[in-house]
């Protein structure tokens, strides 16, 4: 009989014991040259493995999580990173770390100083280099395999309906009320899902928005004017530490959704501040 | 009428005059809505947020009653 895909992989497997449960685990590298003797993308070959039970190491971490078969489907997932900054740098790298099957990162800025207290990938080296060139080719180093495409673009009504195309999960890391507002329009016209976070200081919310809920507009402030509407960050900055954690908490919700699952922030507002440790849950209307 | 107030930390030293105590009493004309709750305790509007009556989330006309607690979370877009 001839050989599958899925028999050449199980050839290269051995077994292994990861917390009590064996598992036929196998290196990426011979996913990937089964994917192309039978013309499949790496991706592709790894999420056929995973649902004939044998675990690519690359994930085998992933597994007590998100399961198997939930490692297989964030394989043929796409989410969308808009904005690779603070919170879009540390979550394209979340994401692909995760086994995202595509990611397509969009900001039309390049890297300047005042980034290189919080932003993932920016370093002395790549100071006035597009950020979205600099997060792909640092992805495609950690995992060679990564779908990642880099749009050195303004997220606007204009461009979103294209960038959001064939997503299953958007990641909102835009760093101004207005901009935000527009995406959550997009999300909801593209009948996408938008991971919220957003951060100020030492104080972060995050949400989880479905097309057609109220999501941002219950908390948007009044109009002061013309000029993208900001909130209290231009006051108190951006630090290190908060960005990565909405990161954390929105790609948590991101990989929920992917895995079919209801985001666990829907229809409530995540309110955090690390100052003194205040932890708030509020429900939004739906 | 009493109410009680929750103001965000870091919103304390934006009220003017600045704000001493997250948590605290407040004593409001009856009628008083969210809007003139921020207005009166010096907030600038353009810096709040959410903000929660008896832990919903209230838009700014929102009607004050006796004994509610209103919690006042600042603006937050920072990426």
């Amino acid at each position: 009989m001839e050989e599958t895909l899925v028999d050449a992989v199980r050839g290269a497997a051995a077994e292994r014991v990861e917390g009590g449960t064996t598992y036929l685990c196998v290196p990426i590298d011979a996913v990937r040259s089964a994917g192309g003797r039978f013309g499949v993308t790496s991706r592709e070959a790894a999420a056929l493995a995973l649902e004939a039970g044998i675990v690519p190491l690359r994930y085998l971490k992933n597994i007590g999580t998100v399961g198997l078969e939930g490692q297989a489907r964030l394989l043929r997932s796409r989410a969308v990173v808009i904005g690779a900054g603070g919170i879009g740098g540390q979550a394209s790298e979340l994401l692909v770390r995760m086994g995202v099957g595509s990611l397509a990162v969009v900001d039309p800025d390049v890297f300047d100083e005042t980034n290189l207290n919080r932003q993932n990938f920016a370093c002395g080296d790549v100071l006035g280099m597009p950020k979205v060139e600099v997060v792909r080719d640092r992805l495609l180093e950690i995992d060679s395999d990564a779908e990642v495409t880099a749009h050195r673009a303004v997220a606007d009504a204009g461009s979103l309906s294209g960038l959001l195309e064939g997503a299953d999960v958007v990641v909102d890391a835009l760093d101004s009320l207005s901009d935000r507002l527009l995406l959550q329009e997009a999300c909801a016209a593209a009948g996408v899902v938008m991971a919220h976070g957003a951060i100020a200081g030492t104080s972060l919310q995050a949400t989880t928005v479905y097309p057609g809920e109220p999501g941002l507009e219950s908390f948007m402030p009044p109009s002061s004017g013309p000029g993208k509407a900001r909130g209290i960050e231009v006051e108190t900055g951006n630090p290190a530490t908060t960005p990565t954690l909405a990161a954390v908490i929105q790609v948590q919700e991101a990989v929920r959704v992917m895995l079919g699952l209801e985001a666990a922030l829907r229809g409530r507002l995540l309110y955090i501040d690390l100052e003194d440790w205040t932890v708030d849950f509020i429900e939004l209307e739906r | 009428m009493l109410i009680n107030v929750k103001v965000a930390t870091v919103l304390l030293k934006k009220a003017v005059p600045p704000l001493e105590r997250v948590e605290f009493e407040l004593d409001v004309p009856d009628g008083s809505d969210v809007e003139a709750l921020i207005s009166s305790l010096g907030i600038p509007a353009g810096l709040v947020g959410s903000v929660t009556v008896n832990n919903r989330r209230s838009p700014r006309d929102a009607a004050v009653s006796a004994g509610d607690t209103v919690a006042i979370i600042p603006a937050i877009s920072g990426g």
